[in-house]
């Protein structure tokens, strides 16, 4: 499977590698590495343009290179395809349309109408960073950060979206709420996560007037 | 029964954490668990517990329990108790009312139950994440109760004293081990040498989320290499551009934007996070195959 792309084996103490994509366009491949469980390599987990390999104890360099070139990905599991619907009432709507010279409408017809997938989850539980936002949207973070953002925030950060999961601090710009179950740690194991990397996800306008 | 009189700085249940089995780094849960298991399995260790079973985490002191049924308890780490001092376990006797002092010694201690805390494990740990409000949160007048007590080895004796050998002095901390990170490279081994050769301080800006540390000599460090977000590891050493090193830990986010320029020995953890802000701390390279 080393074939058809090129990474980077760096160094991250007695019992990890992290695996480094030279081209971060060959993420589907990080997305692949996830099933690569084994007796030797216990846990993975994705970060933007890499992934973590936790080893059953040290693995020299060489060895571990030759694990990843014998072994197979194992089935993967099926992406699945999220709609989530947003009442766009973001606190931060208006700042975004003025650094982005488009008036609401446009702002959330473009943040609507495009198709996303999920990068990778990290930060807070479930968050999920998703690829995809167009690029008229790309912004930076708030220059101070909100100390609260609520769980359900539909923001956009750099040329991320994302939806905050718990109520947390945050400098992503605030578009919207959404009621999407993302996060429920009341719920058995993986059940309690909406989304997986590798999903794909759209975000509906709720068309109530305000 | 243990009733909770005052909360202090602040106490939580521990144990080792969302991690091996039970690890959901992956879907962005951070691991929690005790921050110096050293300390959280010696108390474990001196009432005859399993190192696994849940333990208090107290951090700095100002902590008051009223112990309502007779029990073993064993305490670890870096507060000051009258009652129960640190590094032994005692019988103590309903009514009998514990006080965990700030001390010079240490930030964090561990109190142990004979039989374990009884509390519901959410993720496979029973530990408590603040920032995601996973696990249980103990509030003023909490009763905390032990699991069913098993037939005790310890009949007869009324106190049990961890070996002068194991019993860790916080005072003086030997230089961590650190290994490279995977940014290493990127940052140059200029800065590297930096980071490893200073002397650095704790910074009064660390809570279980990660450690700072401060150094005369960070300037030198200084950079503008940005990275993609990348997992991190409790004990990364996470470099951002203001060349004051960020150390991540139990409660921390899972990925991180800074490079990640090295990772403390999981063992030496317990010898950092016990430092009071403003303490010296120095590092020292473990050569590694790579």
């Amino acid at each position: 499977m080393a074939e058809s792309f090129s990474y980077s084996l760096l160094p991250y103490g007695p019992d990890a590698w992290l695996v480094q994509l030279e081209d971060a366009a060959d993420f589907p491949e990080l997305l692949k590495m996830q099933s690569l469980h084994s007796e030797v390599i216990l846990e993975s987990v994705l970060g933007y343009d890499s992934i973590l390999l936790r080893t059953n104890g040290h693995v020299d360099k060489q060895t571990f290179a030759d694990i990843l070139n014998n072994v197979g990905a194992h089935a993967q599991i099926e992406p699945k395809h999220h709609e989530v619907h947003v009442d766009y009432h973001g606190p931060d709507l208006d700042e975004v349309c003025q650094a982005t010279g488009l008036d609401r409408e446009k702002v959330i017809s473009l943040h609507s109408e495009a198709l996303y997938t999920v990068r990778f989850l990290g930060f807070s539980p479930g968050f999920a960073y998703l690829d995809g936002l167009p690029e008229k949207l790309h912004l930076p973070r708030r220059s101070s950060p909100r100390t609260r953002m609520e769980a359900g925030a539909v923001a956009i950060g750099g040329s991320h979206a994302g939806i905050y999961t718990i109520p947390s601090p945050g400098g992503w710009n605030w578009l919207g709420h959404t009621e999407h179950p993302l996060f429920d740690p009341t719920k058995e194991e993986s059940a309690a996560f909406t989304l997986r990397s590798g999903d794909t996800l759209r975000f509906i306008p709720n068309t109530h007037k305000s | 029964m243990i009733k909770v009189n005052k909360i202090g700085a602040g106490i939580s249940y521990q144990d080792h954490g969302r991690v091996g089995e039970n690890s959901w780094l992956n879907f962005g849960v951070a691991p929690a668990g005790a921050l110096d298991l050293y300390s959280a399995h010696a108390a474990n260790t001196l009432v005859h517990n399993l190192r696994t079973d849940a333990v208090l985490e107290i951090m700095l002191g100002g902590c008051e329990l009223e112990v309502l049924q007779n029990c073993w308890l064993g305490h670890a780490g870096g507060c000051a108790s009258t009652e129960l001092p640190s590094w032994t376990a005692r019988y103590v006797a309903a009514g009998k009312v514990l006080h965990f002092n700030p001390s010079t010694k240490g930030v964090w201690s561990y109190l142990a139950i004979a039989g374990g805390w009884q509390v519901e494990k959410i993720f496979g740990s029973v530990s408590r994440q603040k920032r995601s409000d996973i696990g249980y949160q103990i509030e003023l007048n909490t009763l905390l109760t032990a699991n069913e007590l098993q037939p005790s080895a310890q009949a007869g004796i009324a106190r049990r004293i961890l070996p002068i050998s194991d019993q860790r002095d916080f005072t003086a901390p030997p230089a961590l081990r650190v290994y490279t990170g995977p940014h290493k490279k990127l940052v140059g081994e200029k800065i590297f040498r930096h980071l490893i050769e200073s002397t650095w301080a704790i910074s009064p800006r660390s809570d279980r989320t990660g450690y700072r540390i401060t150094g005369a000599t960070s300037a030198a460090l200084q950079h503008s290499i940005s990275i993609h977000s990348t997992p991190t590891l409790v004990g990364s050493i996470q470099l951002p551009p203001s060349g004051e090193p960020i150390v991540t830990l139990n409660d921390g986010p899972t990925v991180g934007g800074y490079p990640i320029i090295g990772r403390i020995h999981p063992d030496d953890l317990s010898w950092l996070i016990q430092q009071h802000a403003h303490r010296p701390i120095t590092f020292q390279l473990i050569e590694h195959d790579a």
